[in-house]
This record gives structure tokens, sequence and C-alpha cells, in this order.
């Protein structure tokens, strides 16, 4: 029965948008890496590790993780007015904790890392999107880190549990829910959901959530291991 | 066992070995295995296993000889970059101890120094020493920056090649730890030098590239 | 003395120019490589994303309907705005819009609205109280050096591949017709050509670098027929008269580059 669940954009339950990834992809930054996906549009920029000089910010157990996610006013149907509101002050605390686990924080003691997260252009699942792109931009950085963080979105659409919500499946499913891991561990970083679901629709929307998170995992080794020359198996032998 | 060849590309979180080895930079060890932290080539040396980042982050360690800049100077020390996240502290009590000399007459703003780490405490404070054989100020020459990949290839994995650049052109050079290189000698030989050290940071970790730059070398 | 070679010093600029040559070996008169993508942004109305060599821009144009100011109850409006975004440089930080970003909103908003690039009395759906408002915001995610005329580039080729929605009555009641679209009423092209003076040089398209070390610089609109429609000198230093006419010229060459750059986009 599931099979053969179509939904609205022709996909099946289990397949994700078309996903393309970049590293490197800013002059300035130490770090950076661009996602579409669909026709989400985000770009993620990593400064850092850098000496913090005002004794109020600086902690002298590690660096302070300053993350921020911001969207454009041109990348949603309404224009947003510039500058941060409730919704986008939340993800960039969300964002920040999901990503903190996997860095070695305290290897730079009275400095700061600094992750902007700029959405060009919006179309559901911005916030995973987001946790994938700065994952990949502190990887891009060289910043020590445990494991690169997978993200993934998984939800209710039409009594269907379906992974990677469109915008409109967003807007009009029963349930939505954020999930990101740390795929080498399998611990969740990140979980949020929004709507209703039984608790067997649950567990099985975690499954689909790690199944998706993955695959994603697959996509970033492969950017970053293309970004430096390596072939698939990263074996650089010439 | 080991999970990786030498000078195999790995991500954070890589599985490297489960073996007891020594864990070199690049590397951290949970529930007895030894992981990568970042993207760079595994690097094995006799039971020491590492990893290279492709770009500059140089981290100080004790012991390391580096040059560095003086950006500014106070009552009790001068502020040195590094070339790296935090800055370096000289303290002026290392040139003399008694003599109530005006230091800024030996060492000023925009000087370029040799100098190793004396210490980096728990925090990262970086304390540098110029009172041992060799240090001081340069006053001629020229410095090249260069990535740590170099860094590796020149210092550490085939140091005699420095030895060997000397001795073939009559110049000296320098390869400090924070990724910067001091050459001085005759112009055309320096730019020589330049050029080789420009083919070594574009492919680090090509196969074959000893015997490349040593022949390279004796052709000078 | 023993330099950092990597390092690009402004000892290693200045002997450069004067000697006729630059830290990237382009000529005094010579633009970096521009490429433009319009319709980048597929929720905007309008959008277009620039890159003069390590400078990336992008422009997107939003279009809502809204009330008229009243000193001009006929006409449509346009606002610009600008944000240097923190991933750009080092330099620039989160927050309000700051004094440099305002004043590249204002100077190619005034690029724009002389030429004028829009014939706003054809932006009106009744006179009074409902006009079309054009937001253009002006987003800088890589940061290498001038900035003005990216911005200006990125803002007119996003309003020139802009497609507005159609307005309809129906039983005296205004609604929007999505589905048909129209281009904006466009009547000049106009673009920003600006001259920095440096170390009593006159160069175009500065790179960051060169930009720290200029001495002042001028941003000169040029509207197709080759008259102007904008001006700003910026920088500390003064400018002869001589100075001014000479980058006039200069500029006026420039800009009839940057035409044949526009005319290219498909629209």
């Amino acid at each position: 029965m599931k099979e053969q669940f179509i939904r609205k954009d022709g996909r099946a339950f289990n397949s994700l948008r078309t996903i393309k990834m970049e590293v490197g992809v800013l002059n300035n930054a130490d770090g950076s890496a661009y996602i579409e996906c669909g026709n989400n549009k985000i770009l993620v920029g990593v400064y850092g590790p850098k000496e913090l000089y005002s004794k109020k910010h600086a902690k002298p157990d590690g660096a302070v993780l300053r993350c921020k996610y911001n969207m454009a006013p041109f990348s949603v149907t309404e224009r947003k007015r510039p500058g941060p509101d409730r919704r986008s002050t939340e993800i960039s605390k969300l964002i920040s904790e999901a990503i903190t686990p996997s860095i070695f924080l305290e290897k730079y003691p009275r400095s700061s890392i600094d992750i902007s997260i700029e959405v060009l252009e919006a179309e559901g699942g911005t916030r995973c999107l987001g946790i994938v792109g700065a994952s990949l931009a502190l990887a891009d950085a060289e910043i020590p880190m445990k494991d690169l963080i997978s993200a993934c979105a998984v939800g209710k659409v039409d009594n269907h549990i379906v992974v990677d919500l469109s915008e409109e499946e967003d807007q009009t499913g029963q349930a939505d829910m954020p999930v990101a891991i740390m795929p080498r561990t399998g611990d969740i970083t990140f979980l949020q959901m929004d709507g209703n679901l039984s608790v067997p629709e649950f567990e099985e929307a975690l499954q689909l959530a790690f199944d998706g998170c993955y695959y994603i995992n697959q996509l970033q080794q492969q950017t970053l291991l293309k970004k430096y020359g390596g072939e698939k198996d990263g074996k650089y032998y010439l | 066992m080991m999970f990786v060849d030498n000078k195999q590309i790995v991500l954070p979180g890589h599985l490297l070995s489960d073996s007891n080895l020594k864990l070199g930079r690049g590397t951290f060890k949970e529930d007895g295995k030894i992981y990568s932290n970042m993207t760079g080539i595994v690097y094995l040396e006799s039971e020491t296993i590492s990893v290279i980042p492709f770009k500059y982050t140089y981290k100080p360690s004790y012991g390391d000889l580096i040059i560095g800049r003086v950006t500014s100077s106070s009552y009790s020390s001068w502020t040195i970059n590094i070339n790296s996240t935090y800055q370096g502290y000289l303290s002026t009590s290392e040139l003399y101890d008694k003599n109530e000399q005006n230091m800024n007459q030996i060492i000023n703003v925009k000087d370029i120094l040799l100098l190793r780490v004396a210490q980096v405490d728990e925090i990262n404070r970086v304390k540098l020493t110029i009172r041992s054989h060799g240090l001081g100020k340069f006053n001629q020459g020229v410095i090249v920056r260069v990535k740590q990949p170099t860094v590796h290839f020149l210092s550490e994995e085939n140091a005699f090649l420095t030895n060997m650049i000397q001795e073939y052109t009559c110049t000296d050079m320098i390869v400090a730890k924070n990724g910067l290189i001091w050459i001085n000698g005759m112009k055309e030989n320096v730019e020589k030098i330049l050029k080789i050290i420009d083919e070594i940071e574009k492919q680090p970790f090509k196969h074959n590239l000893i015997k490349i730059v040593q022949s390279k070398i004796m052709n000078l | 003395m023993v330099n950092i070679i990597s390092e690009v010093s402004k000892e290693k600029i200045f002997d450069l120019l004067n000697h006729e040559q630059r830290i990237d070996d382009r000529s005094f008169t010579e633009y970096r490589d521009i490429r433009i993508e319009t319709d980048y942004i597929g929720k905007a109305e309008g959008s277009s994303m620039i890159s003069i060599g390590g400078t990336t821009v992008v422009a997107g144009v939003k279009a809502q309907v809204g009330t008229p100011f009243s000193n001009s109850p006929d006409k449509g409006i346009i606002i610009t705005n600008t944000e240097l975004l923190a991933i750009a440089s080092r330099q620039f930080e989160y927050g309000p819009p700051n004094k440099f970003a305002v004043e590249i909103s204002r100077v190619v908003d005034r690029a724009i609205r002389e030429a004028p690039l829009i014939d706003l009395e054809k932006l009106c759906i009744i006179e009074d109280s409902k006009v079309w408002k054009l937001h253009i915001d002006i987003y800088i995610l890589d940061f290498d050096g001038n900035l003005m005329d990216a911005a200006c580039l990125a803002a007119v080729s996003a309003l020139l591949t802009t497609k507005i929605p159609s307005v309809k009555f129906v039983n005296d009641e205004l609604s929007i017709d999505n589905e048909h679209l129209t281009r904006l009423p466009i009547k000049n092209k106009s673009v920003l050509c600006t001259i920095v003076k440096i170390n009593d040089q006159l160069i175009v398209d500065p790179v960051y670098v060169e930009e720290t070390l200029m001495d002042a610089s001028i941003s000169i609109g040029f509207r197709e027929d080759g008259t102007l429609c904008a001006m700003q000198k910026c920088g500390l230093d003064l400018m002869s008269v001589k100075e001014v006419m000479q980058s006039m010229n200069i500029a006026f060459n420039k800009s009839q580059e940057l035409f044949s750059i526009l005319d290219d986009i498909k629209q």
C-alpha cells in the first residue's frame, strides 16, 4: 500500500528532492557551503576560530559558537522585512545546539566561531538544510569535529509518513518533524515536531528520518572529497 | 587494525584505527578507537597517527620553531602575530633581565622574529621565547607563506630537502612550523626556490614529489 | 626590510601602479570578468546574481500593492535596501544597515530613479489609493571591492527581468491575476561606473586591497544616451576638477561596455 502512494510533486514517500552541495564557494570566509534542494537556496559562511579580546564574551574553557539564521527578504512569497524576527531567532538557537555536540569547542578557548546561514530562497526544510550546510562549512573551515551532522525532515501528509517535505506539504500536511543526527553514533542532536502523530507513526517517521540523514551524510562526504580532489573512496594516489 | 591507508583523504569522524597508536594532531579517541577530527590526509609515522589539514590552520605547541611579526608592544611584553588563531606574547624580560634598556630600540613593531614556543597554557595563551641559539630578528631575506601540508613535507617528512636546497644554492632557508618560510640568498636562487615551493604547495601529496623536487634542486 | 611576499602590501601596490600595472595584471581601465545570472530566485518577481571578479551580489525585486506617497499620488514606489552580509567579509557585522550599506542603497536608488529606469506613473493602479510598490533588496554575498557598480548592475538587471502580476477589477474590487505577468514599463537603462583615485592615478573596478588604499572615488551614473543621472564622490581626499573630468571620460567609455553586458540579458 505504502509504496504506491505518489506525492503531489511525483515523489515516492521515501525520496528526497534533488540536492546540490558545494563547499568553498566564498572568497573571504574561512569555510563556506552552498546547498540547493528543490528550489531552496542556502549559503553558509564560517569565520573563525578567532581570538576574542572582550572578557565579557570570551569563555576560558572553549570557543563561543555564534550562529545566525537569516532569510532574505525576497526568499519567500510575501516579502520578509530584513532583520531578525522570533522565528529566525529560535531557529538560530536550535541550529547552534544541533551542531555544538559535533565540535571540539574546548580546543579553542577564548575564541569565537561565527556561522551565518543565509536563506536566499525558501521552499520548505530550510532549517535542516541550514544544519547540513553549517556542518559542511565547518568541515571546510577545518574546525575539529567529531562528525558531520546530517539533518532531514519527515512528516505526515495525507495519512502517509513521508520524507523531505516540500513547502506545500509542510503547510497542508498533518505533521512536520525535522531531525538532525550524528551519523557515526546515530545520536539525535536536533528534534522538533509540529502536528499530530501517534507513537507508532512517530517511530516510523524517526526511522525514515534516519534513512534520509544517512543518505544526506553520503552526499556531504562526497562533496568534501570532491573538493579536495580525492576519488569517492578517498584514495589520493596519482 | 588500520582502517585507512597512509596518505588517504579522510573527513571528520572517519574511523582510522583501533590499534594502540599514539594520537597525533587531527585525531581523537572514543571507545578505544581512533577517529579523524578534520578533513585532511592521514599520516602514519612510527606508531603516531595524525591527519594533516589542507589549509593554513596552525596550532601552537611547545617547542615549535615559528616566525612571527610584532604587532604591538607594551611595558611588559610584545604581542606577536604568529599566523594562527591566537597571538603570541614575548616577555620583555626575555632580552635583558636587569639591564634597564629601552626595549623598543631592540625590537620594534613590524619586526619579524624567529622564535620558539615556550609554553601554551590551558587557555591557549602562547608564550614565546627568543633566548636560545639561533633565534632572533631577521634583517634580510624574504618570507613566503605556505599551507600546512607544505610545512609538513619540508620539515617533518623530508627535512633533508631543506638542507639540500641550502647546500646546492648557498642559500639560507628556515621552515617555520606556523607556515612561514624564510629564504635569504642570491636573488635568482631565491626566485628558483620560490618556484619549487610553489610546486610543492600546489600538490603537496603528489606521488613521487620527493624525487621531482630532488631533481629540481640538483638542476638549480 | 623583510617582507612576507605572499602578502599584498601598500608599497607593492603603489610600486606597481607607478609602472602602470595592477596586482591582478589588469590595465587601469579594465573591469574584471562580469557574470550575470537573471531569474536566480524563483520566489522573487525579478532577480539577478552578479559577480564582478570576487564580488558577488544578489538583487531581488518583490512587488506589492500599496498606498502611494501623498506628494506623488499617481506614481508607483521603489524602495532600495542593501545588506552587507556577515558572510561576505570579516569587516561586515550583523545588525541594521550601516552607513556604507545606506550609501550604496541611496546611490543605486538615485541612478534608477533619475534615469528614470521605470516609468513610475504606469505603476499607478488607482490614483491616491493603489500603486505598485517595488522592493529592491540588494544582498552582498561576497566582497572583493567595487560594491557600487556591482549593486547597481544587479538591481538594474533584476528590474529588467521583473514580471509583475496584472490587475483586474471584479465588481469594483481589485484582484491580482498571478497567471498573467507583465514586464515593468522600462524607460531608460542606467549604470553606475566608479573611478578610484589612488596614488594620484585613476583606475576602474578596484579590488578590496586597492579600495583600502584609495584616496577618493567617484561613482558616476550614465543613461544609455550618455547623459548623466547620478554622481557621488566618496573618500577623504580631494579631487581636482581635471581629475573629475578625466574620470567622467573614463566612466563614459566603460559605461558603454556595461550597457552591452545588460543588452545580452534575455528579456
